[in-house]
C-alpha cells in the first residue's frame, strides 16, 4: 500500500475516532469494553483499508466495521444482563448516522457548558472521567459512597446536557427537539 | 403502572453510563427506546456527550477539547499545569514523530529487502528465456505486511486511549523504561473509630461485621436491618437500612442516603455531614435523612443542633439552630433550608431498636416493636396505650396518621386524677388505666374530622373487667353524635350476674337520623373470672364481626356508619334524644389497658396478628 494511502487513512482515522469511540460507547456502555471494541475495530480498519471505498463517508463505514465487532461482543457477552437487544443497536445505530451533524454541533456546545460548570463539578468530572482512579478512590476523596458520586456525577450530566440543548436550540432551533428532563 | 419517558431516559442514561443497569432498567430502557424516537434521539445526544467526556479526558489526551484548566486553582499551579501540557505535548509529538519515522525505515528496509530479494533470480539466471515468473516468499509477504502493521499499530497505540482506566495510575510511556519500578507500599490498618455495638437483622454490602467490631475510617452500606454504631468520641448512632455511610473519625460520620439516629451525652459531640449539610450536635438527639433526591432534613427529638448548608464544600447559607419537635430541611444545592413538619416516626430510634431486638424473648418488646408499625399505619385514626397519662395530664393519642389530635382528657367530673388511676398493665414495665365503674370517670375525645370520616371502623382494645361491684352494663368504648346527641357507636360487656357469664355488646346507628340504633349482644363467651381480654370489633358496611382473643365470636348485620361529627369516649356512654339531653352512663368497671381504631375493616387473619402480637404471653 502506497505511503500517501496509510497517511490517508491516519488523516481519516484521527480526524473521527471519537465519533466511532462515540458510537461504541453508545451502544456498549462499559468503558472498558468499550476502549476493547475500539481497538479491534482500528486494527480492521487499517486492514481493511485497501477496500475503502473513497467515495463512501468515512465515517459510516467505520461505524459498519465497528457494529460488526459490537455484535460479536454481544454474542460472547450476551449473558451479562447490560447488552442491547439486535433491534435497539440498529435503532440506535441509525439514529447515531442520521443525527450526525446534530451531534457534532452539540460536541462543540460541550466544550462552552463545560467552562460554564463550577470548578468543583468540573473537577469531579474530571477526576471521574480521566479514569486515573477507579470510582471508589474518587468517591473517597470527596467523603462519598460510589453511589453517591454516581448520582453526583448523573445530575452533572443532566446540567451538561441541559446546557446544550439550550446552546444548540439557540444556534440551530430547528435541529432541536427535546424530551424534557429529569425531575 | 405508566412510565413517564421525560424523567426515565434521563434516569436509565446516567445508569448505562455509570455501568448500573440491572437486566429489569435495560428492558425499560429498551422499550422507551423502541417506542420514543424522542427519547431515542436524546439518549443518543446523551451517550455521545458520556463518550466525548470520556474521549476528551482520558488520562492520556495531553489537550482536550476542554483546555480550561480545571483542577489548579491558583496562578502559579495554573502555570505549572500549562507548563506540563506544553511538555505532555511536546512528548506526544516527538513520540509521533519516532514512530512515523520508524514507520518509514521499515518500509525502507522491507522495500530493499524485497528488491534484492527480486533481483538474485535475475543474477543466478541470465541465460533463462525472457518470460519470467516471480515469486515473492510467502515468509517475506506476511513479514512486510507484519512491518507495516507494526508501525501503523504503533502510531495507532499512541492516538488510542488508555486502556489503563479505572484501575492503575497511567504512567508516561518514554518514562516505563528508565523509572524502577516504586516498592510495593507496607500496608497500614487504620485506626478504629466506632464500634458496631448491636444489630438487628443487619445485612452489610461489603463487609461481613459482627457487633463488638471495631470499625476503621471508610465506607459502609447497611443493605437491611438496624446498627448501633458508637463513635470513639462516645456518641452513637442508630442506622437503618438502606444506609449509606463513611466513618470519618471519633466524632463525625458522612451520611451519603439513607437515615440515621444520632445521640451525644454532655461532654460527647457528633457532627453529620450530608452532601450538602453539616448537622452538630449540641447535645441531643435528632434523626438526618438524605432522600435519593439529594435533599437533607434534620428532625430533632430532643436539645439542639446547628444545621449548616453546604453547596461544593462550602456554607451555601446561614446556619439554622433547630430545636426539639423541629425539622429543617436543605435543598439538593445546599443553599436553600426550608421548614417542615417533624416526623419522629420517620426514624427508629434506641427504644423501638431495643424493643425489635428483644422481640422474640420478650411479650412486652414483641408488643412494643408492633406497637411503632400500629402508630406508622396510615389507617390507624387513634391509639391509646394508655400508660404515659402522668407527664401530659392527657391520654395521648400515638397515632401518627393524627399525631398531636385527638388527645383524650379527662372528663370535668372525674374525681381522681388521671395520674391517681395508672396501674399496671398487661406488661411488666407498661402501666394502664383503672376506672371505677361507681364513679363519673371517663376520657373524652372532642369533635375530630377523622373521626367523623369513619364510617366503616375496626375497634380493638385491651381490658381486665372487674365484676365485683356487679356493674353488668360496661362500655369500653363510645362515640356520640355532636349535634343531636345521638349515639353513633358502642362497644361494651353486657354481664349476666346469676351466671357469672358474659357476653360482648355492638351498638351502631346507620346514617341518618334513627333514633335507636340497633344493637347486638353475643352469646356468653366469657366468665367473670379477672383476666386480660382482647375485644375487637369490625364493622363494615353489611356486617359486623366480634373477636374475643383474636376469635370470632359473633356477626351481625351491619351499615354504614353516620358520618356527622363525633365526640368519643372511653369508659362510658352517653345517650339521649338530644345535645342537651346526653347523660353519660354504662362507665366501666376495671383497667383499659389499650384502644385502637382503625378506618376500615380489619380481616380475621389481621385480628388474629393483632392479638398475637399483643397478648400479655410469648
Amino acid at each position: 500500500m502506497p505511503l500517501q494511502d496509510h497517511d490517508k487513512f491516519l488523516e481519516l482515522f484521527l480526524q473521527n475516532q471519537n465519533r466511532i469511540y462515540g458510537f461504541i460507547l453508545t451502544v456498549v456502555f462499559n468503558r472498558d469494553d468499550a476502549q476493547d471494541i475500539f481497538q479491534q475495530t482500528s486494527l480492521t480498519l487499517w486492514r481493511r483499508w485497501p477496500e475503502y471505498d473513497p467515495q463512501r463517508d468515512f465515517v459510516r463505514w467505520a461505524v459498519g466495521i465497528a457494529f460488526n465487532h459490537v455484535r460479536n461482543f454481544r454474542r460472547r457477552k450476551r449473558l451479562d444482563g447490560q447488552q442491547l437487544d439486535d433491534d435497539v443497536l440498529e435503532l440506535l445505530v441509525q439514529t447515531r448516522l442520521d443525527e450526525d451533524d446534530w451531534l457534532q454541533l452539540r460536541r462543540q456546545a460541550l466544550t462552552s457548558c463545560m467552562k460554564k460548570l463550577p470548578a468543583e463539578q468540573r473537577q469531579m468530572l474530571e477526576r471521574c472521567y480521566v479514569g486515573k482512579d477507579s470510582i471508589k478512590v474518587v468517591a473517597q476523596r470527596y467523603g462519598l459512597t460510589p453511589n453517591v458520586l454516581y448520582k453526583t456525577l448523573g445530575r452533572i450530566r443532566r446540567v451538561l446536557h441541559e446546557c446544550i440543548e439550550r446552546s444548540v436550540a439557540s444556534e440551530a432551533p430547528a435541529m432541536s427537539r427535546p424530551v424534557g428532563g429529569e425531575g | 403502572m405508566t412510565t413517564n419517558p421525560n424523567r426515565a431516559w434521563l434516569v436509565l442514561a446516567n445508569a448505562a453510563c455509570n455501568g448500573t443497569l440491572t437486566p429489569e432498567s435495560r428492558q425499560l430502557l429498551q422499550k422507551l427506546l423502541r417506542e420514543n424516537p424522542d427519547v431515542r434521539r436524546q439518549f443518543v445526544a446523551y451517550m455521545d456527550m458520556h463518550a466525548t467526556l470520556a474521549w476528551e479526558l482520558r488520562a492520556d489526551n495531553a489537550v482536550p477539547a476542554f483546555a480550561a484548566p480545571i483542577l489548579p486553582q491558583t496562578a502559579e499551579q495554573e502555570d505549572t499545569a500549562a507548563l506540563l501540557r506544553e511538555i505532555l505535548e511536546q512528548e506526544r509529538a516527538a513520540a509521533e514523530q519516532r514512530a512515523r519515522e520508524q514507520q518509514e525505515r521499515l518500509l525502507r528496509e522491507a522495500q530493499e529487502t524485497t528488491e534484492r530479494q527480486l533481483q538474485l533470480p535475475s543474477a543466478r539466471h541470465e541465460d533463462s528465456p525472457s518470460v519470467r515468473y516471480i515469486v515473492i516468499p510467502r515468509s517475506l509477504f506476511f513479514g512486510l505486511i507484519g512491518s507495516v502493521a507494526a508501525a501503523i499499530l504503533v502510531l495507532l497505540w499512541l492516538a488510542l486511549p488508555s486502556g489503563e482506566e479505572h484501575g492503575q495510575p497511567t504512567q508516561n510511556r518514554d518514562s516505563l523504561a528508565a523509572t524502577p519500578p516504586a516498592p510495593a507500599p507496607t500496608p497500614v490498618t487504620p485506626a478504629p473509630v466506632a464500634t458496631l455495638r448491636s444489630s438487628h437483622e443487619a445485612q452489610w454490602g461489603e463487609h461481613d461485621i459482627s457487633p463488638g467490631r471495631p470499625l476503621v475510617p471508610g465506607d459502609y452500606r447497611l443493605e437491611r436491618g438496624l446498627a448501633l454504631v458508637q463513635l470513639n468520641g462516645g456518641a452513637t448512632t442508630l442506622l437503618e437500612a438502606p444506609v449509606d455511610f463513611s466513618l470519618v473519625d471519633g466524632d463525625s460520620l458522612r451520611l451519603a442516603y439513607g437515615k440515621v439516629v444520632g445521640r451525644c451525652e454532655e461532654g460527647e459531640r457528633l457532627i453529620i455531614r450530608t452532601p450538602n449539610a453539616e448537622v452538630v450536635d449540641l447535645g441531643t438527639e435528632f434523626g438526618v435523612v438524605v432522600d435519593d433526591q439529594g435533599v437533607t432534613t434534620t428532625h430533632v427529638f430532643e436539645g439542639v443542633v446547628r444545621m449548616t448548608p453546604m453547596a461544593n464544600g462550602r456554607p451555601g447559607a446561614a446556619s439554622h439552630i433547630i430545636g426539639a419537635g423541629s425539622a429543617r430541611q436543605v435543598d439538593a444545592t445546599g443553599t436553600h433550608v426550608s421548614t417542615v413538619a417533624p416526623a419522629e416516626l420517620t426514624f427508629v430510634r434506641t427504644q423501638e431498636f431495643e424493643a425489635r431486638r428483644a422481640a422474640d424473648t420478650s411479650p412486652y418488646h414483641r408488643w412494643l416493636a408492633y406497637s411503632y408499625e400500629l402508630r406508622r399505619r396510615p389507617d390507624v385514626v387513634a391509639y391509646y396505650t394508655l400508660d404515659d397519662v402522668t407527664s401530659t395530664g392527657l391520654v395521648l393519642n400515638l397515632a401518627d396518621a393524627t399525631s398531636g389530635r385527638l388527645n383524650g382528657e379527662p372528663c370535668q367530673s372525674m374525681l381522681l386524677s388521671l395520674a391517681d388511676r395508672v396501674v399496671p398493665g398487661r406488661f411488666p414495665g407498661k402501666t394502664a388505666l383503672r376506672f371505677d365503674g361507681s364513679l363519673e370517670d371517663y376520657i373524652v375525645v372532642r369533635d375530630e374530622e377523622m373521626l367523623t370520616h369513619c364510617d366503616t371502623v375496626t375497634i380493638a382494645a385491651w381490658i381486665r373487667p372487674d365484676w365485683t361491684d356487679r356493674y353488668v352494663d360496661m362500655a369500653i368504648v363510645s362515640r356520640r353524635e355532636s349535634e343531636m346527641g345521638l349515639i353513633n357507636y358502642q362497644m361494651g360487656l353486657l354481664g349476666n350476674v346469676p351466671t357469672s357469664l358474659g357476653s360482648l355488646q355492638w351498638l351502631s346507628r346507620p346514617d341518618g337520623l334513627v333514633m335507636t340504633p340497633p344493637q347486638w349482644s353475643t352469646p356468653p363467651v366469657f366468665s367473670f373470672e379477672p383476666r386480660w381480654m382482647h375485644i375487637a370489633v369490625s364493622s363494615g358496611t353489611e356486617q359486623a364481626v366480634v373477636y374475643l382473643d383474636g376469635r370470632e365470636v359473633a356477626r351481625f348485620a351491619s351499615h354504614t356508619i353516620d358520618r356527622r361529627p363525633h365526640t368519643l369516649l372511653i369508659g362510658a356512654a352517653q345517650h339521649g334524644s338530644s345535645a342537651q339531653d346526653v347523660v353519660p352512663r354504662f362507665f366501666f368497671n376495671g383497667v383499659i389497658d389499650e384502644l385502637l381504631i382503625i378506618n376500615g375493616t380489619m380481616s380475621a387473619s389481621q385480628i388474629q396478628e393483632l392479638y398475637q402480637r399483643t397478648r400479655p404471653e410469648l
